[in-house]
């Protein structure tokens, strides 16, 4: 009676058990309009606990490698937005760690459509909240700071993803990060960026600042006057991500001496 | 898509249609362009245009010729009239009657009619009596047919909606609310919870720093005992070295003390000291002596020699001199 009414973007769900299975039953079929319909009606269900339970359960999960590697970018843009979805709960990121589902992934980091982009950024920056995933995400890590690089001016939003997602990687293991160059980049994006971008970079300045390496490397690097220049921002947490790192880098003994230089 | 109709062809001939019943699209005034395939508007059918409403009886029939345009029917009705001449024209007739003979039409039916012009009518006239006073007529009750039934509402039988839907409000209102409720509650939870991550992470950093920080000094201090250390135990070598050398240098001198003269007169003892001019007399002057004496010898040693050899050919030939004398002698003495 409700699906008289029809909503022209959406496929028809099944009642009860079946919604699920009957759904990617249908993706089976590759039709990219049809599977771009059954993907809107999944992201509504994958809402419920329940659901999400039956579609990790099930098995279902391996299918939407192929859906991937579609040609249409709506269509991995959905499939990408189910993904962000499934992350939102345990099970969901547990599946998606023992999946393969990772290395397509890594590959839809250079896709061409900008929200499929931002939607891998949101499943990433989900997987990498937990211990678990941002080990897993480690080897990501030299990619992850490949982009930050290549990062242009208008993509604030998927910067500040890409930023967050780095900051629970790095305080998990600082070191791939580093071993990538890491503190210049930061150091660069620093200089010219939004509040959330701020935010974000300091506070990867400030897991990064931990090991040793990385203490000399934001002495050398000039990257002690941006930072005290942060100390007045007007954000609270930019401040006090900056006064962090400081506070990481005049634990060493070329730390104090840069900075009594800067304020005179 | 959904609602598909079949249509086929027996093979006898027969056609037969089938379709699931399915609602019907409303159909504008004005038809769009391209209408698209998967939006299916559904109307209500109570508004829909095609379906004719109310008394039939009352409408007029749908005129043939719709013409509103009066212009249009005048030419519409030049039309007809030419049409109709023209139909007239192409109508064959009968030939022309040939001279002397007159054509007439004639009945050729087995009765004959009269055809006139005038229509034969007559008039009747009828009129009804003066209308004579009657009673009302009295009221038609029927026979009565069938059993008598009598219904009544009594109180609190009436279907009171306000009544019977308080349970299920209440059942709705309170699964919305209570829904509502553990969602609230669960993002608190989770508010709560990072929270509690942001406070850990920052004791976590807190005290990372400083441990960081007595690490620093203890790797410092440390740093600086081993240099100490070690400094002092280069001043300590340096000295054992200079106490050494200074002993060293005491007994060598002491050692040594005695071994000059010692060597000297050794050396002298060697002959290394000597005195030059009799040194050149021993050495040039004494061997040249002694090889002029020698010379001078071997002269005379030469000089005597040649004379021993003088004499000693002398002496020969005067040997063989006498003996040849005596051999003479003795072969001349007989």
């Amino acid at each position: 009676m409700a699906a008289a009414v029809q909503d022209p973007n959406r496929a028809a769900v099944a009642f009860g058990r079946q919604a699920v299975p009957q759904l990617f039953e249908q993706l089976q079929q590759r039709d990219a309009p049809c599977s771009l319909r059954v993907l809107t009606s999944l992201c509504d269900l994958v809402h419920e606990p329940e659901r999400l339970y039956q579609i990790v359960t099930g098995g279902f999960i391996a299918q939407l490698q192929d859906l991937l590697k579609e040609e249409d970018p709506s269509v991995r843009t959905k499939t990408c937005e189910l993904l962000h979805l499934l992350t939102s709960h345990s099970i969901g990121r547990l599946a998606l760690l023992s999946s393969s589902l990772l290395p397509p992934l890594s590959d839809l980091l250079d896709d061409s459509s900008s929200s499929c982009r931002r939607n891998v950024h949101l499943v990433l920056n989900g997987l990498a909240q937990m211990p678990a995933g941002a080990q897993a995400l480690l080897m990501l890590v030299p990619k992850l700071m490949l982009k930050l690089r290549q990062m242009e001016e208008e993509q604030e939003e998927e910067e500040a993803l890409l930023l967050s997602t780095l900051s629970s990687c790095s305080r998990l293991d600082p070191l791939p990060a580093l071993a990538s160059d890491g503190v210049p980049v930061l150091g660069h994006t620093l200089s010219h960026c939004s509040p959330s971008i701020c935010r974000e970079a300091t506070e990867v300045l400030m897991a990064l600042s931990i090991p040793e390496d990385g203490k000399r490397q934001v002495c050398e690097e000039q990257v002690l006057p941006v930072l005290m220049g942060l100390l007045q921002n007007g954000d609270l947490q930019v401040q006090t991500n900056a006064a962090g790192v400081i506070m990481n880098t005049v634990i060493i003994t070329t730390g104090p001496s840069s900075c009594l230089v800067l304020l005179r | 898509m959904a609602l598909p109709s079949y249509s086929l062809r027996d093979p006898n001939g027969m056609y037969t249609f089938s379709s699931r019943p399915r609602p019907v699209e409303i159909r504008s005034k004005y038809r769009e362009p391209a209408p698209e395939q998967t939006q299916r508007q559904y109307g209500n059918i109570m508004y829909d245009r095609r379906v004719v409403r109310g008394n039939t009886f009352a409408q007029h029939p749908i005129p043939r010729t719709d013409q509103s345009d009066p212009a249009k029917q005048q030419a519409f009705k030049r039309r007809a009239i030419a049409r109709r001449q023209a139909r007239v024209h192409l109508r064959t007739k009968s030939p022309e009657a040939l001279q002397g003979r007159q054509h007439v039409d004639v009945q050729t039916e087995l009765y004959l009619e009269e055809l006139s012009n005038v229509i034969e009518a007559t008039d009747t006239e009828c009129q009804t009596d003066e209308f004579l006073d009657k009673p009302a007529t009295p009221l038609f009750i029927p026979a009565k047919s069938g059993v008598d039934a009598g219904t009544q509402i009594e109180e609190g039988e009436l279907f009171d909606f306000d009544l019977e839907v308080q349970p299920v409000l209440e059942v709705l209102v309170g699964k919305t609310i209570e829904q509502s409720l553990l969602e609230v509650m669960e993002e608190e939870e989770l508010a709560c919870l990072r929270t509690q991550q942001r406070i850990f992470q920052e004791l976590r950093n807190n005290e990372l720093a400083e441990v960081q920080r007595l690490q620093e000094q203890e790797r410092r201090r440390r740093e600086e005992k081993v240099l100490r250390v070690a400094q002092q135990k280069e001043a300590l070598k340096k000295e054992r070295e200079t106490a050494e050398k200074i002993a060293a240098q005491a007994f060598s001198q002491q050692y040594l003390a005695g071994l000059l003269p010692s060597v000297f007169t050794s050396l002298k003892n060697h002959g290394y000291f000597y005195d030059p001019v009799e040194k050149d007399i021993e050495v040039n002057f004494l061997p040249w002596l002694m090889a002029e004496v020698n010379d001078q010898l071997k002269k005379r040693f030469v000089a005597r020699e040649l004379l021993d050899t003088i004499i000693y050919e002398v002496s020969q030939k005067r040997l063989e001199e006498f003996n040849r004398l005596e051999t003479r002698q003795d072969s001349s003495d007989p």
